[in-house]
């Protein structure tokens, strides 16, 4: 084509410049889309992906670091076999194995941890690493990698991962760069071991990290001190503790509640600052919260004399957040004669973390302990921080320069960190708290880890596990011989007599500091106790009246327990397919406990007189319920909506003062439709102990200053409402909008949030506190799923919403995601050698050498 | 028939030169055709036409190993587009280059604009 005459002047310059523009889309882009070019060329771009979603049926790859070779036998449900030598080759594998289905992930994670996402997201990440770094990870990640000792096990394995990750880097063709680092422009980085302690950072941050203290700090400013302790006891109301106290139903602590106080504007302003801080720190997680009645954990085993094949039965089911891809990447490592571990192990972990080999099984729930304090600083500048008071005596401040560099390499921000001796420094208005946490002490996961995984016995599990130390979990643990066993390891501080660990601490004294941790002996413990089975889910572990030690003081409210605990008590035979079904069980002890309450209080006020048409349809529609948050049940709803009715009315003091509150208006009909946020919300438990205390002021609405409520006025109005709101959502109750999984899904969001990447609306059995939990939107729930039975052969089921790959194109990205929503648990295939995997089960074969390719 | 040559042989070019280089390969191939074919008339329609071709054929490639069509849809998701568009956008890309460039490159090459 030629440029006609009339525009012979115009035209070159105007092709010129779109041929510019056009360059400049190509190589550099329109931040933040990617450049153009690299993008959409279908040899080495965005295409390519699509290239790469399927294992090929034999392959060869290149370890240099290989002691000799190594072979993988992928299965059908994309489960890596893998056959090594030794140990440290088959940890090479691994991290081959995982970088090859999950890179992005490992990247992401690490990257999170370490507050370093600018570098493949920009500026627009900032403010999420400053808050990950203002907690004192990063830094915390140097000092353990400082510590480690670099001829211990765990060293050997981050290297070993590190050589595997990197040589699946340094061998990728185009279709194996992984479609997020299209979409966001950059490329892989090579991989560190350093990176591995930055993965279980992240873990502890997740499972250890608590903000108790500061939420405790404005209940107090809104109630009072008296009330808040009352409100959020050191030991649950309800115990159905962890370390079996030999009775065989939940004991009530009966307390009645003191009244709050009303705050006044000083106290208002606490409540505002702390908000900032709170806000901040949680940018950390993307601004998530996650919903406590569904994340926790289940675990549970049974004794060889309670199951009918009389071997021991182990469950495990850690709930957390739910995303694709998952979390965990199933594998099994075998290593004749040393290894033969098979499970899940998060991208990034040098290992297998929850899982079984032929003798031992294990799982694990999170304690939920109190490792983390704040203590309030004196500064000397808050201009210029140099130093702090501490007995008396400046102190200088430790600065730590944090720089921020974005995709190119550009520094876009340097902070300076300022340390105490604790920990951390974090700064609110006029507020400032250091950190004392154990997530920053110089432990040693990855080596308990290591050792466990090749225990031969409880007894050895157990002993491996004494230096894990965070995040605390629950172990639960069973043999082939028939041992069970629970220990909730962690490290747990001492702290000064008197001190409060749920509460803001003086800092200005020495003597507050922590006065070490507790000794191995004092963690709660049981072994084959006589009622022949353990569970655990979250709630507190030992009956204060059995052994009084401070553990924590933000324990779930034991519904899950309580009901996982009824269901073993019933049976006497178990088996592996009950242990599959209670993992979906969908009966509610929460459920339970107040339906009848609201019942009574409806049929108190039609006895009484002072029943009405909305509260008599309410009534008979929820006695309609059967408790089970089925798919199919068109009641669940309107339960939630009678509890979270409730809640806003009994906890209105707890709203927070700077958003909208109810205005009294004098009128009889409680208006509390919006309902302003709540620094916090006591424990459902709580809400049992109020439902003795008829006339408690908690039941009294602030809103109503002409009229004093009493606990069934309250009842009834959340029904009446739970009722209105229902309808008002899902229409007519005879409609079928009101059915379960209509109205309740879990949402499986992609690791930048990327809906098509996602999978949302997938139905659930389950409601918030059931033993599979799912509330809110949907975004928390069982992440993995395992049942072992642990005989001469060993046999166990898995599944985890998700898939093997984390490549969308493939179909191993998301193809357990519908068997995992109806309950169903895969038969693991657990094979000696590879000789022993059927072939009809394998689909791809994959040779690591240290030659070439 | 010498137009439908010249489609093709660019088009080979060009899907080589994307696949060993680069998509850069396209403008500057489209630029050296251009020079070298300075007074040949619609040699910069060639070079679109080949641009859409070399990497539609290169789609077409990838579609054998893999479901093109739906990962349109997803990585067009991901970007807030539809996955037509975005296998539009991949064929536009390369002709739209091509063609400015190619114009281009005849144009300086005869050293006087609008001239045959």
């Amino acid at each position: 084509m030629d440029f006609p005459r009339r525009y012979a002047r115009a035209a070159p310059l105007a092709a010129l410049a779109l041929l510019v523009v056009l360059l400049w889309l190509g190589f550099r882009g329109l931040s933040p889309a990617p450049p153009v070019g690299p993008f959409l060329d279908p040899v080495h771009g965005v295409w390519a992906v699509a290239r790469g979603a399927s294992l090929t049926g034999r392959d060869v790859g290149r370890v240099p670091s290989l002691g000799a070779d190594v072979r993988v036998v992928y299965d059908d449900r994309g489960v890596p076999h893998i056959f090594a030598t030794s140990v440290t080759d088959a940890v090479r594998a691994l991290g081959y194995v995982v970088a090859r289905d999950r890179l992005f992930q490992l990247e992401l994670a690490t990257r999170a941890a370490a507050g370093r996402l600018t570098e493949i997201a920009g500026a627009r990440a900032l403010e999420v690493d400053r808050a990950q770094r203002g907690l004192g990870l990063p830094w915390a990640a140097e000092r353990k990698l400082a510590a480690i000792d670099t001829a211990g096990a765990a060293w050997q394995a981050m290297k070993a991962y590190a050589e595997g990750v990197n040589a699946w880097i340094g061998s990728m063709g185009p279709e194996d760069v992984p479609i997020e680092y299209h979409l966001l422009g950059v490329r892989p980085s090579p991989w560190e071991p350093v990176q591995s302690i930055h993965l279980l950072n992240r873990m502890a941050w997740t499972l250890a990290y608590d903000d108790h203290e500061l939420r405790m700090r404005q209940v107090e400013a809104l109630v009072g001190r008296e009330a808040t302790d009352a409100l959020f006891p050191r030991n649950s109301p309800i115990q159905e503790p962890i370390v079996p106290n030999g009775r065989r139903e939940p004991r009530v602590d009966i307390a009645t509640l003191p009244p709050p106080r009303y705050p006044d504007a000083r106290e208002a302003k606490v409540v505002s600052e702390l908000d900032h801080l709170r806000d901040r720190l949680r940018l950390a997680t993307g601004g998530i919260d996650p919903p406590t009645d569904a994340i926790g954990s289940n675990n549970w085993a049974v004794a060889p004399r309670r199951t009918r094949n009389g071997r021991a039965l182990l469950a495990g089911d850690p709930h957390l957040e739910l995303t694709l891809p998952s979390i965990w990447y199933e594998a099994h490592l075998v290593v004749p004669g040393q290894l033969d571990v098979y499970g899940v192990t998060i991208p990034g972990s040098p290992g297998i973390i929850i899982g079984f080999n032929r003798d031992v099984a294990w799982s694990f729930t999170n304690v939920e302990s109190d490792v983390l304090d704040y203590f309030v600083e004196v500064i000397d500048d808050p201009r210029r921080p140099t130093r702090y008071r501490l007995d008396g005596m400046w102190r200088p401040l430790e600065g730590r320069p944090e720089t921020y560099r974005d995709k190119a390499g550009n520094v876009i921000a340097v902070d300076t960190m300022f340390y105490t001796h604790r920990g951390p420094l974090i700064r609110e208005g006029q507020l400032w708290l250091s950190i004392r946490w154990t997530a920053h002490d110089t432990t040693n996961e990855s080596e308990a880890l290591a050792r466990a995984v090749r225990s031969r016995s409880v007894t050895e599990w157990l002993d491996a596990m004494t230096m894990f130390a965070v995040p605390a979990q629950n172990g639960i643990v069973a043999d082939r011989s028939g041992v069970i066993a629970i220990r909730s390891t962690g490290r747990y501080p001492i702290r000064a007599p008197g001190a409060r660990g749920d509460r803001l601490q003086d800092g200005s004294s020495k003597a507050n500091d922590w006065r070490g941790t507790l000794p191995v002996s004092r963690y709660p413990f049981a072994i084959s106790p006589p009622q022949g089975f353990l569970a655990s889910a979250n709630q507190q572990p030992f009956d204060p009246r059995q052994d009084s030690t401070y553990f924590g003081a933000h324990w779930y409210s034991p519904w899950r327990a309580m009901r996982i605990n009824s269901l073993l008590r019933a049976d006497s035979s178990v088996t592996p397919d009950a242990m599959r079904q209670y993992q979906t069980d969908p009966g509610s002890a929460r459920a339970d406990a107040f339906v009848p309450a609201f019942l009574t209080a409806a049929a108190a006020r039609r006895a009484a007189g002072r029943s009405d048409a909305l509260l008599d349809t309410a009534a008979r529609l929820l006695a309609e319920w059967d408790r089970r948050y089925t798919k199919a049940s068109e009641r669940a709803v309107l339960f939630e909506a009678m509890m979270s009715s409730l809640q806003d009315h009994v906890w209105d003091e707890l709203a927070r003062p700077s958003r909208p509150v109810l205005r009294n208006e004098g009128r009889r009909r409680l208006r509390a439709h919006t309902a302003p946020p709540r620094v916090d919300t006591p424990a459902d438990q709580m809400l049992i102990l109020l439902l003795q205390d008829p006339s408690s002021p908690w039941w009294d609405a602030r809103a109503t200053s002409d009229m004093v409520e009493r606990r069934d006025d309250i009842l009834a109005e959340a029904m009446r409402e739970g009722y209105g709101r229902t309808r008002e959502r899902h229409g007519d109750p005879a409609s079928g909008g009101w059915r379960w999984d209509r109205v309740h899904h879990a949402s499986i969001y992609h690791l930048l949030r990327l809906e098509p990447l996602s999978r949302l609306d997938v139905a659930v059995q389950g409601g918030p506190s059931t033993l599979a939990p799912s509330s809110g939107e949907g975004r928390f729930g069982p992440s993995w799923r395992m049942v072992v039975e642990l005989g001469r052969d060993i046999r166990a089921w898995t599944i985890y919403p998700g898939g093997q790959s984390g490549n969308p194109a493939s179909t191993r990205y998301a193809d357990r995601v519908d068997r995992w929503s109806a309950g169903v648990l895969d038969s693991a295939l657990v094979p000696h050698t590879e000789a022993e995997l059927p072939a009809n089960r394998v689909a791809a074969r994959l040779t690591l050498t240290r030659g070439a390719q | 028939m010498r137009f439908l040559l010249r489609v093709v042989l660019l088009a080979l070019s060009f899907a080589i030169g994307t696949w060993i280089l680069g998509w850069w390969a396209v403008p500057l191939f489209a630029a050296v055709s251009g020079v070298l074919a300075r007074h040949v008339p619609r040699q910069a329609a060639a070079a679109a036409v080949a641009g859409a071709l070399a990497w539609g054929a290169l789609l077409a490639w990838s579609a054998t190993e893999g479901s093109v069509w739906s990962f349109s849809r997803t990585a067009g998701g991901a970007m807030g587009i539809s996955g037509l568009l975005l296998i539009l956008m991949t064929l536009a890309f390369p002709a739209v280059l091509a063609w400015i460039a190619a114009a281009l490159a005849q144009l300086i090459a005869r050293g006087k604009p609008g001239t045959n």
